[in-house]
């Protein structure tokens, strides 16, 4: 058996920071923190689609 | 350019029954209209606002005409201004040119460090075309070091409003592959400050999000476009064509909201999400854009080079999301 101190640590897989934004974020949305230019796509023709514009 | 009575009737048909509005300006070249027509516009906009319509402008330029005088309105009235600037200079002025055949970057770049001092600065839109596609990491890594980092490609594809561009026109697969380079580099450079809307809008959807771009929202018929004589035809995606008529702003919105047209077009895209939902990716594309997905405007089933392509693109991004098991 293999002393302690000589076992082979796996290297720790480091995240993209952009993805931790990224999965924040997502918790965010799927949270009740919803900000106010979500709430525009829940409404009728021509309301959504604020974050998404075309430009 | 649109007139003052038709100006004011287009913001009044839309701010009449609704609470936010969105009203992106462009062209050909919007500030061509003069400061004069944004100050009407602000004019209008602002009797809505005082019964408290909440309201956006968003306004695309080539920002060769920008001047002090028109950053200091655009930041005195809260406009969003995006820039169209193809990478660096020896791609831009290949491509946009004024009618002496001069390049127009230097212009573009004053435009842009006038609206970056007064903070108003919105990112770039970038055509990717014959002509630049096959430099990715050298088109990101422009932008980067000039410190614009809120980015938007956009593929050049054969049919325009204007102009012929079937020669700068790329394929799918060749957007697809610039924007997985795009996508491995952003995450090779790992700066949150950097935004690229459509990888951004991917990633938020495989981590379970629901941030979509408007290709992603299966939701065409929510964008209109105005002309300039007040005639409402479906996104500005689309050519101008009989079928997707849906009115005009001098008649009552709820008479353009019934009509046959609009009608008939999300019949049509209900039919195409029909077809679409057995795709594992449909959670992210939703039948996609209406207008480029598809080989004809009544077409149901989507192109099936488009729909390969976008398959690879959101596998790349979902490989490498799952590899550090964020999903």
């Amino acid at each position: 058996m293999l002393n302690d101190a000589c076992t082979l640590k796996e290297n720790p897989i480091i995240i993209p920071k952009v993805l931790i934004e990224a999965k924040k974020e997502v918790n965010i949305l799927t949270s009740n923190k919803r900000q106010p230019w979500d709430k525009a796509w829940e409404k009728g023709p021509w309301d959504k689609g604020h974050w998404a514009n075309r430009k | 350019m649109m007139c003052p009575k038709t100006l004011r009737a287009t913001i009044d048909f839309f701010c009449a029954d609704q609470d936010d509005i969105e009203f992106i300006w462009h062209g050909g070249e919007p500030l061509l209209a003069g400061l004069e027509f944004y100050r009407k516009i602000i004019k209008i906009q602002k009797n809505w606002k005082l019964k408290g319509r909440r309201i956006t402008n968003t306004l695309q330029t080539n920002a060769t005409l920008i001047t002090p005088e028109w950053v200091k309105f655009f930041a005195e009235n809260d406009f969003f201004i995006g820039v169209s600037l193809d990478g660096p200079k020896e791609f831009h002025d290949q491509l946009r040119t004024y009618p002496n055949g001069k390049g127009s970057y230097d212009d573009v770049m004053k435009g842009i460090n006038l609206l970056r001092q007064a903070k108003i600065f919105n990112g770039v839109i970038c055509d990717i075309s014959t002509v630049n596609y096959k430099f990715p990491k050298e088109i990101f890594n422009f932008f980067i070091l000039e410190d614009i980092k809120k980015l938007k490609f956009t593929r050049v594809k054969s049919i325009g409003h204007c102009n012929n561009v079937s020669s700068l026109a790329i394929s799918p697969a060749q957007y697809t592959d610039f924007m997985i380079t795009i996508f491995d580099h952003w995450l090779d450079l790992d700066d949150p400050e950097i935004e690229i809307r459509d990888i951004q809008s991917v990633v938020n959807l495989i981590l379970g999000g629901n941030r979509r771009e408007c290709i992603y929202m299966g939701q065409c018929d929510q964008f209109v476009t105005v002309y300039s004589d007040g005639s409402i035809y479906g996104c500005d995606s689309f050519p101008k064509i009989d079928e997707l008529y849906f009115g005009n702003i001098f008649e009552k919105p709820i008479k353009v909201r019934s009509s046959p047209h609009l009608l008939a077009f999300r019949k049509l895209l209900k039919e195409r999400k029909e077809f679409c939902q057995t795709c594992d990716w449909y959670f992210i594309c939703q039948g996609g854009c209406a207008k480029d997905n598809y080989d004809q405007l009544n077409s149901i089933q989507p192109l099936d080079e488009i729909c390969k392509n976008l398959q690879r693109y959101f596998k790349h991004i979902s490989t490498k999301i799952q590899s550090y098991n964020l999903v």
